[in-house]
């Protein structure tokens, strides 16, 4: 199991992100379609949450509504987003930009090349959230963007502060959006797929960088990813989405070794080890169905290889099995014997 | 940035030279003559030939232009060949009203034309933005003398606030101040009408560059930062959008200098225009040289700081 490492000791770890029920629609010319449904989870303080699933599972859209951050057809129709006690989701849109974006929880973008501003300096770009909101001297915003360039592994910060996005490399470019993440403190930080980007060694730096700031300063994060080799390197826990739900949530520990959804299954299959056996690697058929098109029945059905009458007709429930919550029909207590 | 500007002042001479050339050679193959005004019935076949050797419009048309470049560049423009003029005066008198003009009018076309387009993007898809869209519509599309004769006939002779034409009044001879004011006044209109077809191409650039700039992934990093629409809005996606809109800043003033010519005949204004016009007809080749050498330098001085301003706004194209 993989424990808090705080000195205070294991057992009393926190929730300090609840997201519960959570439902987005989105509106389009063909009509209204939930892009997630029921979404719920919780980020214990100091930990690292992976939200795993190929493209249009939802993960992405799940983190944008955390933010607040989506696109103008997209709406929140249900659920609650506690965050340290506080549902975002009842404080008027004011509250939320000016106290909780970028000061108790910040975001990390998939792209470090096109996020940061091409024509504002770094130090513009990471002191402007402490200008904005916290009131303090220029000179001081200043010297914290320095420490925390410094912090993120930045070599001579003073003279990167004054440089622009296109003078950096893009490894050097996600540390500054980190650092930028990270200046005020948030509570929570939501890396939205941070190394995708990026060349493998580098990945493996940021990586390490953000575990490393995850244990010297509490910071709890909620890590976007279609890769789970970057889930196992980094969470602690792991909910693997797909078409728009949750189909399997636990530690990365239970999940990785005994995984319960047959999605998941088929994804951890799908990866390639080096001391597999060898031969084709095993795929999952088919591909994720569209926001328009999703079947009846459970999502996965179709692509299931233990699908049965039951799994097209009726949506399976969420199941607690050892460590983990699986939302597939194997795995109701009732299964009538003639279902299988 | 020094190294770079004297490299394309130097550039640009022989742009102009090579513009010159090209437009001396069309002007004189073009049938029609000086003389052709002096014409009357009196006068013998063999005075105007020789007239017109002694003036030298018998020789080759690059004998003609070797001649005419050999003043220039000792900074003579020649004299008119009707009334002996200096054209240097000439040019003297008429081209600061016809720069007052021009200038107000590019002045006005993107302190009006930009936040126009600021708004309609801010507001995409609303009232305001569709509203903005049929103004700029109909300021592309409305001719100038149209537009003018309408500004006239509203503001000069319904409501009377403003003057239908001239640039001074001639009844009050004003100094100083308001002699300043009183040319304002009478520049308010030719203004407007000069500007408007700017204003109109300025606001839709504006606001397309503007509605892409704000889907850029750093406008949604700015919004993840928790800042306020304003600082979004203008620190964020006005200097991006304005990066290409710096492109109609160097093309706005060739457009506005040879879009002065109809407006300064509609308002009588006492610019480069008429002159222009009139030496076209009379085939006073020295004029309309003369002119075609401002245009020419306007443009690629125009050019020019155009390229400067990117360098300015954008730091990629800086280093």
């Amino acid at each position: 199991m993989p424990l808090t490492r705080n000195s205070k000791g294991v057992t009393t770890v926190s929730e300090i992100l609840r997201v519960s029920g959570l439902t987005v629609e989105f509106s389009t010319e063909d009509g209204t379609f939930s892009a997630i449904e029921d979404v719920g989870f919780g980020l214990e303080q100091g930990k690292t949450l992976a939200i795993v699933g190929e493209s249009g599972s939802g993960k992405s859209v799940t983190s944008l509504a955390i933010m607040q951050l989506l696109a103008e057809n997209g709406r929140i129709t249900a659920g609650e987003i506690v965050l340290d006690g506080e549902n975002l989701l009842d404080l008027p849109p004011n509250d939320i930009q000016h106290r909780i974006l970028g000061q108790q929880i910040s975001m990390i973008f998939q792209e470090p090349m096109t996020a940061l501003n091409p024509i504002l300096t770094v130090g513009d770009q990471i002191t402007e959230v402490l200008l904005e909101h916290q009131g303090i001297a220029k000179k001081a915003a200043y010297e914290r963007a320095i420490e925390v360039l410094r912090e993120v592994g930045i070599p001579s910060p003073e003279k990167r502060i004054r440089q622009y996005p296109h003078e950096l490399s893009g490894g050097m470019r996600q540390r500054v959006m980190i650092a930028m993440g990270l200046v005020s403190e948030p509570k929570v930080m939501i890396a939205d797929e941070p190394t995708t980007a990026l060349d493998v060694t580098i990945e493996a730096q940021i990586l390490d960088l953000l575990d490393r700031l995850k244990r010297e300063f509490g910071t709890s994060i909620l890590f976007v990813t279609h890769d789970l080799n970057v889930v196992a390197d980094i969470a602690d826990d792991v909910i693997v989405m797909y078409a728009g739900q949750i189909v399997e949530r636990g530690s990365v520990l239970d999940v990785f070794e005994q995984p319960k959804h047959p999605y998941t299954q088929g994804l951890l299959g799908a990866m390639p080890s080096l001391t597999g056996v060898e031969g084709d690697l095993p795929t999952i058929p088919g591909v994720v169905p569209s926001i328009a098109n999703r079947p009846s029945g459970c999502r996965f059905h179709n692509r299931c290889p233990f699908a049965h009458p039951r799994c097209t007709a009726e949506a399976p429930a969420v199941y607690r099995v050892g460590g983990q919550d699986v939302r597939c029909h194997l795995f109701d207590p009732h299964r009538s014997e003639e279902s299988q | 940035m020094t190294r770079y500007v004297i490299k394309r002042l130097v550039q640009s001479i022989p742009v102009i030279f090579g513009i010159t050339v090209l437009s001396f050679a069309i002007m004189k193959l073009a049938p029609g003559d000086p003389l052709a005004n002096f014409v009357n019935p009196t006068i013998s076949m063999e005075d105007l030939e020789a007239s017109r050797s002694a003036l030298g419009l018998n020789d080759p048309w690059y004998v003609q232009y070797t001649r005419w470049l050999s003043e220039v560049v000792r900074g003579n423009l020649g004299y008119t060949y009707a009334g002996n003029h200096s054209i240097r005066m000439l040019i003297g008198q008429r081209l600061p009203n016809t720069i007052i003009l021009t200038l107000s009018a590019f002045i006005l076309s993107f302190a009006v034309g930009v936040p126009i387009g600021v708004m309609g993007a801010v507001r995409k898809n609303t009232r305001t933005d569709y509203g903005l869209t049929i103004f700029s519509l109909v300021g592309v599309s409305v001719p100038s003398f149209f537009f003018g004769l309408l500004m006239i006939y509203l503001f000069s002779i319904l409501l009377g606030i403003f003057p239908p034409g001239g640039m001074v009044n001639i009844r009050a001879r004003y100094v100083g101040f308001a002699r300043i004011m009183d040319i304002a006044h009478h520049l308010v209109l030719p203004a407007i009408v000069l500007s408007l077809s700017n204003i109109a191409t300025v606001s839709r650039f504006t606001r397309s560059n503007m509605v892409d700039v704000l889907k850029e992934d750093y406008i949604r990093t700015a919004r993840a930062k928790g800042l306020r629409n304003k600082a979004i809005v203008y620190k964020h996606a006005f200097r991006n959008a304005l990066i290409p809109v710096i492109t109609i800043f160097g093309l706005s003033i060739p457009f506005l200098f040879s879009g002065a010519y109809i407006t300064e005949s509609i308002f009588n204004w006492p610019g480069m225009g008429s002159l222009g016009i009139q030496a076209i007809q009379d085939r006073e080749y020295g004029i309309v040289m003369a002119l075609n050498l401002i245009t020419a330098t306007l443009v690629l001085m125009g050019n020019l700081t155009a390229d400067i301003l990117y360098a300015v706004a954008d730091p990629r194209i800086r280093h």
